[in-house]
């Protein structure tokens, strides 16, 4: 597993939004990987860069922002240096992306047969008639009866689980290695979003595409993914598999985010939540940028920027804590509980 | 605990229809049936929460008891006195004793008032206090909700969307009301600040003594927040019950289905759960199938199932279903995850 090349290769990826108020650093410095075949989620709440990093993966960044520095690396390639024409042989191809709204993301002129089709049309060599074909095999294979019939149907004739799936039917049409999911059920009603979900885990299990999904619910990570990269203020701040991240969590941000999701087969009296409000990057606090939230924060947290680093064979984390080795946060004191 | 009780709101028979006929002479009368015949108890003190998927009529339901939507039929008892016969002017006056969160922050605060003159205006249009009275009160309810003085001064928009929270609640405890119908006041909020509005309504709960109605999609945040949920489907209260007894062993195929596809956060667990994952979509509200309404997607249906249509009775104390064959002991989708 160690040696082999990871698919996708993110290093120090920062992009920068120019505004008129100045640059906003959405992401800052973000590095991590995804194996062939791997599902990796990145978590995050609103504002932590985690939709920023996977546009720039995509290469879909648009002005005012811009990938200041890092690189991308898809099966040794490096996505920044490539044209916007390079890139778009890519896209689709190679690696495609589901988005949160479904209605939004398709073109309500055409009929989804066409959009399908059109994704084949131009990465593949193939007659109309072959595409037409391959088009209602994806819509059965998305799990849609009827293909037939739904091929000449329009978006608002569908639902939103079924657009849902026709979105992944364009994504998944020419087979990319890599799948980047934004969202991909948080439009959607509970019942409908196991069925999407039971979907792409059958799908991948069927196509051996990598998975990158980019969430704030924890409950979609515990269910379908390998690992676990989590985001604060555009910066990763934890990775793990998703066994040890959810089992000892090794910051105290990613278990804030656990212990305040309700859970359905728990009962509390009173959640634990994490005080005040994820910072703006114009008043980015000194040091650790988690520190004015954190309930172990010290003296040398709110000094100094703590790097990501190894504690175990499976973990990551960007914490003090840790400096002199590992620390299971479930033991340690709470030094300045508020 | 306050069956014994006078309830606090008595809603009999509530059907609320939306008329869609198209043209001027189309013969047929279509209709929307939103909320099509519900009854249901609000005792003082409790939190009814009220579930369902989009569509199922929980949010017209809540609009209706405050009447900023006019009932097609039934009654709207508030200690004792029918709201759906008040006037304009009366209902006014009512509105004092029931008040509403919104779900949305972002546009339910007026982004041209300043913060104190957002909190002081229920005050003010009751003509519940002025000068340095009103002064006194909107800086209470300010430090109640946990937003600091020196904030008074400022717009919405220079908040958070939790933070604009605590501003919507602010407004709707100002006249201090016996009853908050709280319209999904989390889901547009990230997890950790959910659970800071989840505690904070809790608080005021026991502090003021308030009833609430909680309106909601999200599973886990009704299961933590309500005494009794009612759960709905295409405008009928299908389960009605104790908030654990409808957790842990309930009784509509429905229900069953909606608490298995809630994502568990325990990845330890994923692949040991039995799921039932419903399938299908929901059907429209327009045009609801026959008998049960449940039947299309209904993993047990059988011929009486799709043309009779099951009562809404009492199966064990106080825990009401509207199923042919209600589920005996629970299936315990739930157990094995303490």
């Amino acid at each position: 597993m160690k040696q082999e090349q990871p698919l996708l290769d993110v290093r120090h990826l920062k992009t920068y939004f120019h505004t008129e108020n100045g640059t906003v650093p959405s992401v800052e410095g973000v590095s991590f990987q995804i194996n062939k075949g791997e599902v990796v989620a990145i978590v995050g709440e609103s504002g932590c860069g985690k939709s920023v990093t996977s546009y720039s993966i995509m290469g879909l960044v648009k002005s005012p922002g811009k990938i200041e520095a890092g690189e991308v690396l898809l099966d040794g390639t490096d996505l920044t240096t490539l044209s916007k024409r390079q890139m778009r042989k890519l896209r689709g191809n190679d690696m495609s992306m589901i988005f949160q709204e479904p209605l939004t993301s398709l073109n309500p002129l055409f009929t989804v047969g066409f959009q399908i089709s059109e994704v084949i049309v131009l990465h593949q060599d193939v007659t109309k008639k072959e595409a037409r074909q391959k088009t209602i095999e994806m819509i059965e294979k998305v799990g849609i009866p009827n293909a037939e019939k739904i091929y000449s149907n329009f978006p608002h004739q569908l639902s939103g689980g079924m657009r849902q799936r026709i979105m992944i039917a364009i994504a998944l049409a020419c087979n990319p290695k890599l799948l980047i999911a934004d969202e991909p059920t948080t439009a959607l009603d509970v019942s409908i979003q196991a069925q999407i979900l039971d979907l792409m885990k059958k799908l991948r299990k069927e196509l051996e595409t990598s998975i990158l999904i980019i969430t704030h619910d924890l409950g979609v990570v515990a269910e379908m993914v390998d690992r676990v990269v989590v985001m604060y203020a555009g910066k990763v701040v934890e990775e793990g598999t998703v066994y040890e991240l959810f089992r000892d969590p090794k910051h105290p941000y990613t278990k804030g985010l656990l212990e305040s999701t309700p859970k359905i087969h728990e009962r509390k009296d009173e959640l634990y939540s994490i005080k005040g409000t994820v910072p703006t990057p114009a008043n980015m606090p000194k040091g650790c940028s988690f520190s004015p939230r954190c309930a172990f924060a010290g003296d040398k947290c709110r000094e100094q920027q703590p790097e990501l680093v190894q504690v175990n064979s499976g973990q990551k984390v960007s914490c003090w804590l840790h400096e002199e080795g590992e620390v299971s946060l479930h033991e340690q004191k709470q030094t300045a509980a508020t | 605990m306050s069956r014994n009780r006078q309830p606090l709101l008595e809603i009999k028979g509530l059907k609320k229809h939306f008329d869609i006929s198209s043209g001027w002479f189309s013969r047929e009368q279509k209709s929307v049936k939103a909320v099509d015949g519900i009854d249901l108890k609000v005792y003082p003190g409790e939190t009814l929460g009220i579930v369902g998927e989009s569509g199922c009529g929980k949010s017209t339901t809540g609009n209706t008891i405050l009447r900023l939507l006019e009932a097609t039929e039934g009654q709207i008892l508030f200690e004792g006195e029918d709201l759906a016969k008040l006037s304009n002017k009366q209902m006014r006056e009512k509105r004092k004793d029931i008040q509403m969160i919104f779900q949305d922050p972002f546009s339910s605060l007026n982004p041209r008032m300043k913060v104190f003159d957002l909190i002081a205006e229920p005050l003010r249009s009751h003509k519940a206090a002025s000068g340095r009275e009103l002064k006194k009160q909107v800086y209470e309810l300010m430090e109640t909700v946990g937003i600091s003085k020196s904030f008074a001064e400022r717009f919405p928009h220079e908040f958070s969307g939790g933070q604009r929270q605590r501003i919507g609640i602010a407004r709707a405890l100002a006249l201090k009301p016996k009853l908050i119908v709280c319209d999904e006041p989390v889901s547009a909020l990230d997890v950790s600040i959910q659970s800071q509005i989840l505690n904070l309504l809790d608080r005021l709960q026991k502090e003021f003594n308030l009833t609430y109605i909680f309106i909601a999609h999200g599973l886990p945040a009704i299961k933590h927040i309500s005494d009794r949920v009612a759960v709905m489907y295409l405008g009928k209260v299908v389960e009605l019950a104790d908030r654990d007894q409808l957790f842990e062993k309930p009784m509509h195929p429905y229900t069953e289905g909606l608490l298995s596809s809630v994502p568990i956060p325990d990845p330890e667990n994923r692949n040991n759960r039995e799921r039932i994952i419903l399938k299908g979509d929901l059907p429209s509200p327009a045009n609801p199938p026959s008998g049960c309404r449940f039947h299309t997607r209904c993993p047990y249906a059988d011929e009486k199932c799709r043309t009779e249509e099951p009562a809404f009775s009492e199966e064990r104390d106080g825990h009401h279903v509207m199923c042919h064959y209600p589920l005996k002991a629970g299936r315990g989708v739930l157990v094995g995850n303490s």
